[in-house]
Order: C-alpha cells, then structure tokens, then sequence
C-alpha cells in the first residue's frame, strides 16, 4: 500500500513531523513572549557590585553582557570606583563606569555592594552612604529612564564554612556590622525616589545570623542555590513594588 | 697631643664645610603642571600607560584643602595591580602640609583596604605599604609601587624637574 502512493506518505509524514516540531517550539515561544511582555522584573536587568555579582554569570545564569565588573570581580564602593575601569561586555574596552552606563543606559540596574570594605564601612558609615547615594545619582543623572534597586549586603558564614577567613574580626563582628548597613541602606533608599530596596539577605541567613552553609562555596562566596534563591526573591520584590506604584 | 688631635678636628671640620658648601642645591623648575609632569614622568617610564583618575579620588580618605587643586593621580587600569602615582603642584609654603596629607591617605588606605587586599591580591599589599610621599620643589609626588619601579619613577620625576645651572 505504502510504495503505490509514496508521495501521500510522505506528505503525512512531513506534516506529522512539522506539527511535533511545532507543538514541541510552542511552549518555549510563548515563555519567551511572555517574558518580552515584562512578566519578568529582571529580563534586561544590569547587575553591578561584588564579585558576588560578578558570579552571576557562572553560577546565577545571568548573561555576561548584563553583569558588569572589573577584570578582576573586585569593585570597592569608596571614592575612586567611580575612576576605576569596567570591562566593557559587548567591546571588551575597558572604560570608566559612567562611560559604560552612557553608552548602555540600561532600563533596570541592580546594585550590590557592601562586603568589600566593610571594616572601614562600618566605621564611617555615611561615607559608605555618601557614596551610595552618588552612585545613585551619577544613575539617574546620566540615564534617568533606568530603574534602581539595591540589593541588601549578604552575610558571611559561620567560622567553620569559612575556608580562607582574612578580615581582621570574627564573622560573628563582620555580620553585626553588615546589619548595621543594611539597616542604613534601607533607611537611605527610602530617602530617594524611584530607588526600590530589597532584602535578599534574609532568605540567606540563618538562625543565629550567619550565612546557610548550603549557600556557600568557601564562607563568602554564593553557589547556584544561593543565586536561585536570590533572583527570586529579587524578582518578587521587585514586582511587588512595580504594582504599587 | 692635644694640640694635635685639635688641629686635625678643626681641619677635618673646615673640609666638610667647604664640600657642603661646593655641592650644588637641587633646583626644580615650576613651571609644568601636575597633569604634564605625570605624563612626561610616566611616559619616559615606558609600560602600561597608567589611567588619571576621575575628580574626588581621594575623597574618602583625605580632606584636601582649597586652592590645592592642581593635581594629577594616575593608576594601573589592571584591577589587580595596586600601582598608582600621585603629583600635587602646590605653593612652596603648603609642601608639608601636603606631603603630610598625602602621607595620610597611604596610611588611611592601607589600614582599610588591608583586609580586601589581602583576600585578592595579596602579593600587592607591599605596594601600599612601602609606598612613599617625596617633594621636588612645589611639586609634591606619592608612588604607589614596588620598590624598583617607585625609584625609577622618582627620579623620572627629579630629570624631569631639575633645572641645569
């Protein structure tokens, strides 16, 4: 029956490949509409800050060209981060923030630091401010479309996780301070319009106030959970906030 | 005796005088600014060209006082290398107060940044330990670098300063 009418055959065969084909592409399609429609908050989202955010790209899933750093992951928020040079993602120039936040003028930065320099931070906490707030306002003058939101500094683990501890005081102190800015970093976006903060910290820490051992590679740095559990709450957040406004 | 061992002291004494007063003073010329010297002090160094920093660099670690403004601070483009230069063109009557700022902030940011340094880029620190404020004439310099590359950079500062007589 097949070899007296091959061409029919072959037509229904097409078509039957064609339609799994296309039942297989459909679902994967409409996510991706879905998320060009903006169901998510961080679809064009920029991250900047620490080399906690720098690991977003191997570990969070975010792609490179929306993570920005320097060569070596390692941005400090004190008064010479606005001199000190980015790496480009899209031409590999290495080239000032404000040159990179011309060029790009992203629609949504997320922002996180905190955890380098903490020590001298803590201590001189509205220098630490001060300079938060001009990152901010260095944002909204040169790109004054781009939504903000900061993010919470997390914390570090218990002495035990910590596999290189080299700060000077005990996580124990490091923890008591990084609450300390967090609590001044929610006070001061309160103060800014348009700045949404977020708490991601919380959902990483546990009882006694230190970073989940599940969370950590080596007492500071974050694993794949830990990302997955940050962008989600970020996410959440930052759809709560976007409905209230 | 006595006599003898006074002569030869006066001697001795009267000798080293007139060598002190024979060496020649170091005379710097004043006429560059902050931003030209770096660049002919750097560029005769060869290397990595080095990259000036953006206004209120030193911000968190020093207050520095009006009318000090002609300066020049470069610094490696490399973020783990800690090298960074500092010239200040100031009156003759502010040098000591500006090579004591300046002594401040090396010390401020290594007592800071110690911490930070060391969990990235150990093999640094030294840099910011051992760096050092020199003053040639109005012009005061502070080198953040390893002890080769900082003499070098100095006296690249002094040729290019130094008057002939």
């Amino acid at each position: 029956m097949y070899s007296k009418h091959p061409l029919k055959f072959s037509f229904f065969l097409a078509l039957f490949g064609i339609l799994i084909v296309f039942f297989n592409i459909l679902p994967i399609k409409a996510k991706a509409q879905a998320e060009n429609t903006g169901s998510d908050p961080l679809q064009n989202a920029v991250f900047f800050g620490e080399s906690t955010t720098t690991h977003l790209r191997s570990r969070g899933g975010i792609p490179a060209d929306r993570v920005w750093a320097n060569e070596s992951g390692t941005m400090r928020l004190d008064s010479t981060l606005f001199s000190k040079p980015l790496t480009d993602p899209h031409t590999g120039d290495h080239i000032s923030f404000h040159e990179l936040l011309s060029r790009t003028r992203p629609s949504h930065m997320v922002l996180s630091f905190g955890l380098n320099g903490i020590v001298g931070f803590a201590e001189n906490l509205n220098s630490y401010l001060g300079n938060y707030r001009k990152l901010i306002e260095k944002i909204q003058e040169t790109s004054p479309e781009t939504r903000i939101t900061v993010q919470s500094v997390y914390p570090v683990a218990q002495e035990n996780d910590q596999s290189n501890w080299r700060f000077s005081l005990s996580p124990k102190e490091i923890n008591r301070r990084i609450l300390l800015l967090n609590g001044a970093l929610s006070e001061l976006c309160e103060t800014l319009e348009g700045v949404c903060y977020v708490d991601t910290a919380s959902a990483l820490t546990d009882s006694s106030g230190y970073l989940k051992t599940e969370f950590t590679t080596d007492g500071i740095h974050l694993t794949e959970r830990a990302y997955d559990e940050i962008l989600r709450v970020l996410r959440a957040s930052i759809s709560a906030h976007i409905s209230s406004e | 005796m006595k006599n003898a061992r006074k002569t030869a002291f006066f001697l001795i004494l009267c000798i080293s005088l007139l060598l002190c007063s024979c060496q020649k003073k170091a005379t710097y010329t004043d006429t560059l600014s902050a931003a030209e010297l770096a660049e002919e002090a750097i560029d005769s160094l060869g290397g990595t060209p080095l990259l000036a920093a953006e206004k209120g660099y030193l911000d968190d670690y020093i207050l520095i006082p009006e009318g000090m403004t002609d300066h020049e601070i470069r610094f490696s483009p490399d973020g783990n290398n800690l090298d960074e230069i500092g010239i200040w063109h100031v009156a003759s009557s502010d040098t000591a107060q500006m090579k004591s700022l300046l002594e401040e902030y090396l010390q401020r940011s290594l007592e800071r940044n110690r911490t930070f340094y060391d969990s990235y880029i150990p093999q640094e620190t030294a840099k910011l330990r051992d760096a050092e404020v020199r003053v040639f004439g109005n012009y005061v310099v502070y080198a953040i670098m390893n002890q080769s590359d900082r003499e070098a950079f100095f006296a690249s500062v002094k040729n290019t300063l130094q008057e002939d007589e």
